[in-house]
């Protein structure tokens, strides 16, 4: 039978965002702890609320198995005398390890022949453990920030004020920084004792929620859904909810209370999205809608209630309505000056030191933005222009000065009031996005150039201004601005070779005087591609490996030539195609990639063979390769397969003679390129072909 | 329980928990911290509690009073406790209570705010307290000041006293605040609040002000190079007020903006540096007096 743990960890309010994650860190340690041990249980769970973490571990072993180890004690030659009889140095190492000399033993090992000896080791019981082992969990934990509160030395999110430990009945003594453990634990702020005394680890369960703490992380979450769907069916309008906010909520609160407030129809007015940052952001209040449209009823929720709301109610209402008389006024504020009137003033705002003002910032998304547009066919360029042109004034405005994450939102609906068309409107709206992995992709010609312009400029500016990307170093938020390319461009198939692009506009960056090539934001793209193509279209590595390796600026393309992939992978032809393609490419691996051979220089039939059947592939797959027509391509390549094969049956493409070997290579490097207009073939993992990473060939 | 009863009960209530009741200081300042009692203060190398009410000016936070709970002067309540006693938060709501707030009626929290002030060189962590939607109070536990760790850690508590009078007497405007039994916060403030506004936003000179700044900056310069300290330190407050109102006038750019908080800054740290630096002399001379005459 095994004996009940309970351990809480009693803190000032803990961040709502850093909860969750040191309830994770404790779990870890404390499997880990315990494992080191040796100690087993049936179950282990973490709860934790702003000013608790608290582990429950169930059945756990009362003491450890006690074991048998083996010891090496000194040489055989030290440890006995010529006539074998023990030495000093071997009755010495008995003592020390408790054991009788009869029971040494010798064993050969790398270092020479060596004594060793059989230790009995008594396992100790858990509650003499727990002191050495709850500590080290506290220790493990790894907040995000941390502080000193008083000269123990000790660094936490907040002060850690109470440690609560029983084993079963009986009290676990530990001790952590000047703190000692207690046998109490302390109530919710209103609805608890501030001090409960607790008989066991069951009891601590009843008491805690008898007075007032929901300790589960999920129960307040469900509670907080509870209490608005009452709401919602009262007012007739629905909350609007967001994952974040939820948990921002319930992870603030130990006893999530809602309380239904109402501000005057007056601020309706607003824009919903300006009602709804101000609701959110500042007082973490839901706001409701009807039919898409804003309504005045929003959900706080207080920490606990003991049925007396009026004050809380009316203190929620008031600050609602001198937030919402803030937003107002910086609205109003912002009305005074056009966004056309702001961009000019974006010459005096710094963007980054090296790239210039926002101002020059600007200037070269528009030529980005005009690029893209016209080799997209996208028409509406005085639009764009003009799209782009006005994006960034917002960022001068008081609103945007508040909420920060309303960037690109509020320019949106300043340019729609001031009557700009609606092209010009939407696209400013949505340039930013998508920023987070959720967001969706920008839906109008001008978002979708705009963003693009926007991104592009960051990351190549970034990169040849010599920004480096490493781990968790991202300090522009290059690999967000990355994948943000690349999720536009696939989700919108935009026939766009986009490492053209960048070499086409890498003069706009001349006045940085760089030694970074655009090779390098290149491979960041590719590897974020690699990435995108993984996890979001969930395509087989061999697969993303054999497309990426091609290096091709036109991420859509790679797509497709990934589904053509998928599709043919299965079938025989083409994996005997990978085979025959393999042995091209290990033959010209590390060749210099020269290319340039003289068909007439072609001695054997099955040269000329090879020849024949590459030019009738070659005229046909440059002609498919443009409408992208990757499972056509494929099968032409396939033809290609028994001329190879046939190829290197009869040919020695090692001649001795030095021109002829050039001349072999030559061409079948000409054949490993027209491969890749589809991709590293031999990178596809198939039946008597390993594929091997270092095959990779760039080009 | 009307404003100026607030102010008298908090002045009880801390005096009892054995603070020396400090008096507002005579510069312009924008937060109870800029106090020398609460700057030096804490530097101190011994135990230390003040606690004091500190008119703060904000000059970008003025509304002309058409705002319910901006302005941009207003009166904080300032308590630095050296150090931080292990029961701070529960002294913090017993506070409240003295003055009146019954506590289950209302919505208090704790949410996280981490404190910062660069002009000062000082940093810590905490919360806003949060009554019924709207903050309260600053509550931190100091880690830097001038630039120093700190080696015993204060903790600093700031009572916005208008928030908590408005809460108390149930009432949505701070104009409306009952400050005596016969007349309001708007009656004897509201007309300062306009003006000021005007002064701020309007009417300051950019070009005298940069002058200032500058003047100001060369004096605290001047006199630390004489080790007078708190005398430096006065014109280092002067420069912060000034930037306040340059800022409030926008006639600083948001490149030149670090630049000016970054020269203030430094001044802080001088300060900072002479102050610590005197008190281990002061250290020193206490313990040979000591052993002569011990």
């Amino acid at each position: 039978m095994g004996q009940d743990l309970l351990f809480e960890i009693g803190v000032e309010e803990i961040p709502p965002r850093e909860s969750p994650m040191l309830a994770r860190q404790l779990s870890a340690a404390a499997e880990d702890q315990f494992r080191a041990a040796r100690l087993g249980y049936s179950g282990l769970e973490v709860y934790y609320t702003p000013r608790r973490l608290v582990l429950s571990i169930g059945n756990l072993d009362e003491g450890q198995k006690d074991i048998t180890q083996e010891v090496k004690g000194p040489s055989k030659k030290i440890a006995f005398d010529a006539d074998g009889k023990p030495t000093k140095a071997a009755l010495g190492f008995c003592k020390g390890q408790a054991v009788e000399a009869e029971s040494l033993y010798v064993k050969e090992i790398p270092e020479g022949e060596y004594v060793f000896a059989k230790k009995k080791v008594t396992g100790r019981l858990t509650s003499g453990l727990l002191p050495d082992i709850l500590p080290k969990l506290i220790e493990g934990l790894a907040p995000s920030e941390t502080m000193r509160w008083d000269d123990s030395g000790i660094r936490f999110i907040r002060p850690i004020r109470w440690l609560l430990c029983y084993l079963d009945d009986q009290p676990v003594e530990i001790e952590f920084g000047r703190l000692k453990s207690g046998k109490s634990t302390r109530g919710h702020r209103l609805l608890g004792e501030p001090q409960i005394e607790i008989k066991d680890a069951h009891d601590y369960f009843k008491k805690i929620k008898s007075n007032g703490v929901v300790l589960e992380p999920d129960k307040r979450r469900a509670n907080i859904k509870e209490a608005l769907r009452k709401v919602t069916g009262e007012i007739k309008a629905q909350p609007n909810l967001s994952p974040e906010l939820l948990a921002e909520i319930a992870d603030n609160l130990e006893n999530p209370s809602p309380i239904l407030g109402k501000f005057p129809d007056e601020f309706l007015k607003l824009p919903r999205e300006i009602l709804e940052t101000t609701l959110i952001e500042h007082q973490k209040f839901i706001p409701f809608v009807v039919n898409e449209n804003p309504s005045p009823y929003f959900v706080g929720f207080r920490d606990g209630t003991v049925g007396s709301d009026e004050l809380v109610n009316s203190g929620y209402e008031r600050v609602v309505g001198a937030r919402l008389t803030d937003s107002q006024f910086f609205f109003n504020e912002d009305r005074r000056t056009t966004l056309s009137e702001r961009a000019k003033m974006l010459k005096s705002v710094v963007y980054q030191e090296r790239l210039g003002t926002i101002s020059d910032k600007v200037e070269r998304m528009r030529k980005f933005a005009s690029e893209i547009g016209s080799r997209l066919n996208y028409g509406r360029a005085e639009e764009i222009d003009r799209t782009v042109s006005l994006c960034k004034g917002d960022l001068l405005t008081t609103m945007v000065g508040e909420f920060p994450e309303l960037q690109g939102i509020v320019g949106g609906i300043y340019a729609k009031l001031e009557g700009e068309p609606e092209l010009v409107s939407k696209g400013i709206y949505e340039h930013y996005l998508p920023d987070k992995a959720d967001d969706p992709v920008p839906q109008t010609l001008a978002g979708i150039a705009t963003s693009l312009a926007d991104k592009l400029d960051t990351l190549v500016g970034s990169l040849l201004q010599g920004a480096e990307v490493t781990g968790s170093r991202d300090p522009f938020g290059l690999r967000r601005k990355a994948n943000g390319i690349i999720r536009i461009s696939l989700e919108h198939r935009l026939n766009l070779d986009f490492f053209q692009l960048i070499d086409d506009l890498k003069g706009l960056y001349s006045f940085l005087a760089s030694k970074a090539e655009t090779q390098k934001i290149k491979d960041f793209l590719i590897e974020r591609l690699y990435q995108e193509l993984r996890t979001d279209y969930e395509i087989a590595y061999d697969i993303v490996d054999a497309v990426t390796a091609a290096r091709d600026g036109n991420f859509n393309r790679v797509l497709f030539r990934a589904r053509a992939l998928e599709k043919i992978r299965e079938e025989a032809d083409f994996q005997s195609l990978v085979i025959a393609f393999s042995r091209v490419c290990n033959i010209t691996r590390g060749q210099p990639s020269a290319g340039s051979f003289d068909p007439q220089l072609f001695e054997d039939e099955a040269e000329r063979g090879l020849w024949r059947a590459y030019l009738k592939a070659e005229g046909q797959i440059g002609q498919l390769a443009h409408a992208a027509q990757y499972e056509k391509i494929i099968q032409h390549l396939i033809e290609l397969r028994e001329p190879i094969d046939h190829y290197f049956d009869k040919v020695l493409v090692m001649a001795n003679d030095r021109d002829v070997r050039q001349n072999r290579l030559g061409f079948l490097t000409k054949i490993v390129e027209l491969f890749f207009t589809v991709g590293d073939l031999s990178k596809i993992v198939v039946e008597g072909n390993q594929a091997d990473p270092s095959t990779t060939q760039k080009n | 329980m009307n404003f100026q009863e607030l102010l008298l009960g908090l002045q009880v209530f801390w005096q009892k928990q054995g603070c020396v009741l400090e008096q507002p200081y005579d510069i312009e300042v924008g937060a109870g911290t800029f106090h020398p009692a609460t700057f030096f203060g804490v530097l101190r190398n011994s135990p230390w509690k003040a606690a004091y009410v500190e008119p703060s000016r904000r000059p970008t936070d003025g509304r002309y009073g058409d705002n319910p709970i901006r302005m941009q002067i207003f009166y904080q309540y300032q308590v630095i406790l050296k150090p931080a006693p292990d029961n701070v938060q529960d002294l913090y709501l017993q506070s409240l209570e003295s003055v009146g707030a019954k506590l289950s009626h209302h919505d208090v929290r704790f949410e996280k705010d981490d404190w910062k002030s660069p002009t000062l060189g000082a940093s810590g962590l905490g919360w806003q307290v949060v009554l019924d939607g709207i903050e309260i109070s600053q509550f931190t536990y100091f880690q830097q000041m001038g630039g120093f760790e700190l080696p015993q850690i204060p903790c600093e508590l700031t009572y916005g006293t208008e928030r908590i009078a408005m809460a108390l007497q149930n009432v949505s405007r701070v104009w409306d605040l009952k400050w005596n039994d016969e007349l309001t916060y708007g009656e004897i403030k509201l007309q300062q609040e306009r003006e000021g506004c005007t002064h701020n936003f309007e009417k300051s000179d950019a070009q005298t002000l940069f002058q200032l700044f500058d003047i100001h900056e060369a004096e605290s310069k001047r006199l630390l190079s004489e080790r007078l300290i708190f005398p430096s330190y006065e014109h280092l407050l002067k420069c912060s007020h000034t930037f306040n109102l340059l800022d409030a006038r926008r006639a600083i750019s948001t490149t030149e903006r670090e630049r000016y908080i970054y020269r203030i800054q430094t001044l802080a740290r001088g300060c900072a540096k002479a102050f610590v630096k005197s008190q281990k002399e002061a250290e020193k001379t206490t313990a040979e007096g000591a052993e002569v005459t011990g």
